[in-house]
């Protein structure tokens, strides 16, 4: 390691030399060299650099979620720019961590046009991902579900709500909408949704970063929208989704133990 | 062995030879069912084919009077298993419900296992697995594709198992004879295999288990095997052999 090192910082070395020459020599030294020493410097440098920014990426992704560069972005960008705010959210739609309401990605904010702030239409995350309860995964909605309100609700002058109008017609485009994926498993972990929503549903105080809004039901089960934000985070207040969580295996492994689940390999990967 | 006991379950299967006719019914199901790459002719020249379980094919007599036997092959998840003390990595694991599991991410493609395994019944991935693209869509969600360089091996369907237990759980029941069936047993027009829960006194499984015909493959290794195997009944043998004797 210390040989590595050595030789990736050999232009410093040389840089140091070259100044030590200068230094004694100064009258003598030829121009050429008195100008080599900065620029070898400078590489040194950006050597340097370079190693820090590949040890930070590094180290980041260790310990939770990698730096968004090099395609490892966290909130990556839709066809469609689906608001969850809206949809989700509940109540007038204020980012809790600025005070101001949510500015949508392409910079409206979510303000009506007599000044009061946008309310949320508080629908249920089941209503779209309904396979969650049933399922391994939770399901993305064939655009059908989309249509069914889309085709009348929304202003026609909305980019975004023709597009939508144009998967709709299946004639015109031929494929579906190709989201692109936010939360992904490595192919050797099998998550099944199914289990965790009937488990936290019934065991509320299993359930981490509770939703705004939270409430227990009369007989002490949860309704299934409020045991997502313990994976997922607040996602009624996304714009466009991100994952709020690393999901490590020490996480799975950390509420299998509290909760008295199994912590068997042969749990997740088979 | 302590949390052995504290489980519910301990799967087996018992496998009836009588029955089978050597279809590779069983063969084909499991192909589908654990993503298993496609055998090539090569593969099996090469000795590099996978099947997790195989039918092996015995021929007894001189022509005409010839006689085919078959027998399938799958991981016996010894309780006592060969392969599991080797691994230097801990990825060939028993589980507490009596399985003998891959635990594929920690492989690092020893493949000690495989040479300990009496049975033949472990299969390294000496390539990516590949797929044509009109077959890219049928690969069970369910299970692990596996990469080149890890072990694979049976898992008696694990993913079945843990649907049928996560639905009887949710459902308050307990898990009853037959609920669960992995595909090589569901597959078998004959029913020549039975799966089942070995600590359920009435199950299938323990009646065939303990029935007389019965034997484990490899005994005098004493791998302790959870699949039972039922003798074939010829009565053409049987006659043989009292000719014999008189």
């Amino acid at each position: 390691m210390k040989k590595l090192l050595d030789i990736l910082y050999a232009p410093l070395y040389l840089a140091a030399w070259i100044v030590e020459i200068i230094r004694e020599k100064d009258k003598t030294t030829p121009t050429w060299l008195k100008l080599l020493a900065p620029v070898l410097a400078i590489g040194g440098l950006g050597i340097f650099a370079v190693l820090s920014f590949i040890q930070a990426f590094v180290m980041t992704a260790w310990l939770g979620n990698p730096m968004p560069v090099l395609g490892f972005d966290q909130s990556p960008e839709q066809p469609i720019s689906f608001p969850h705010t809206i949809h989700a959210g509940v109540g007038p739609l204020i980012d809790s961590n600025t005070g101001n309401p949510y500015v949508s990605i392409s910079g409206e904010s979510r303000i009506n046009d007599d000044g009061t702030t946008m309310e949320g239409l508080g629908m249920d995350c089941t209503y779209c991902h309904k396979q969650v309860s049933e399922e391994a995964w939770a399901g993305v909605p064939p655009v059908e579900l989309c249509v069914s309100c889309h085709r009348v609700i929304g202003e026609q002058s909305n980019t975004q709500l023709q597009t939508l109008r144009n998967y709709g017609l299946y004639e015109e485009t031929k494929s579906p909408i190709n989201w692109e994926r936010v939360h992904r498993m490595p192919d050797h972990v099998r998550f099944v949704h199914a289990p965790h929503i009937w488990y936290l549903t019934e065991n509320p105080e299993a359930i981490q970063n509770k939703p705004v809004g939270f409430e227990t039901l009369s007989d002490g089960t949860v309704a299934i929208s409020q045991v997502c934000s313990t994976c997922h985070g607040n996602v009624a207040g996304m714009e466009q989704v991100w994952q709020d969580q690393p999901l490590k295996m020490g996480q799975c492994v950390a509420c299998h133990r509290a909760n008295e689940a199994s912590v068997g390999c042969e749990t997740c990967h088979h | 062995m302590v949390a052995e006991k504290q489980s519910k379950f301990k799967w087996g299967m018992a496998i009836d030879i009588d029955k089978c006719t050597g279809c590779q019914a069983c063969v084909l199901a499991c192909q589908a069912e654990n993503n298993i790459p496609i055998n090539t002719e090569d593969n099996f020249k090469d000795a590099r084919g996978i099947e997790w379980i195989r039918v092996e094919r015995y021929w007894e007599g001189e022509f005409p009077d010839v006689k085919a036997k078959f027998i399938p092959i799958l991981c016996m998840h010894c309780d006592n298993a060969p392969c599991e003390p080797v691994c230097p990595v801990y990825a060939s694991y028993h589980t507490v419900e009596g399985l003998n599991v891959q635990v594929y991410n920690r492989c690092v493609g020893t493949r000690y296992c495989a040479n300990g395994c009496p049975y033949l019944v472990r299969f390294f991935n000496y390539w990516e697995p590949e797929w044509p693209e009109s077959l890219q869509n049928q690969l069970n969600p369910d299970v692990t594709v596996r990469s080149r360089g890890i072990m694979e091996k049976c898992t008696m369907c694990i993913q079945r198992i843990r649907r049928g237990t996560r639905k009887a759980k949710r459902d308050n029941n307990e898990v009853m004879d037959g609920d669960i069936s992995p595909a090589c047993v569901q597959a078998c027009p004959t029913e020549a295999m039975v799966f089942g829960n070995q600590k359920d006194p009435n199950s299938k499984i323990n009646k065939m288990k303990n029935d007389k015909r019965s034997y484990t493959l490899l005994d005098h290794l004493k791998t302790n095997s959870n699949v039972w195997y039922l003798a074939k009944i010829d009565e053409d043998m049987d006659s043989h052999h009292e000719g014999g004797s008189h």
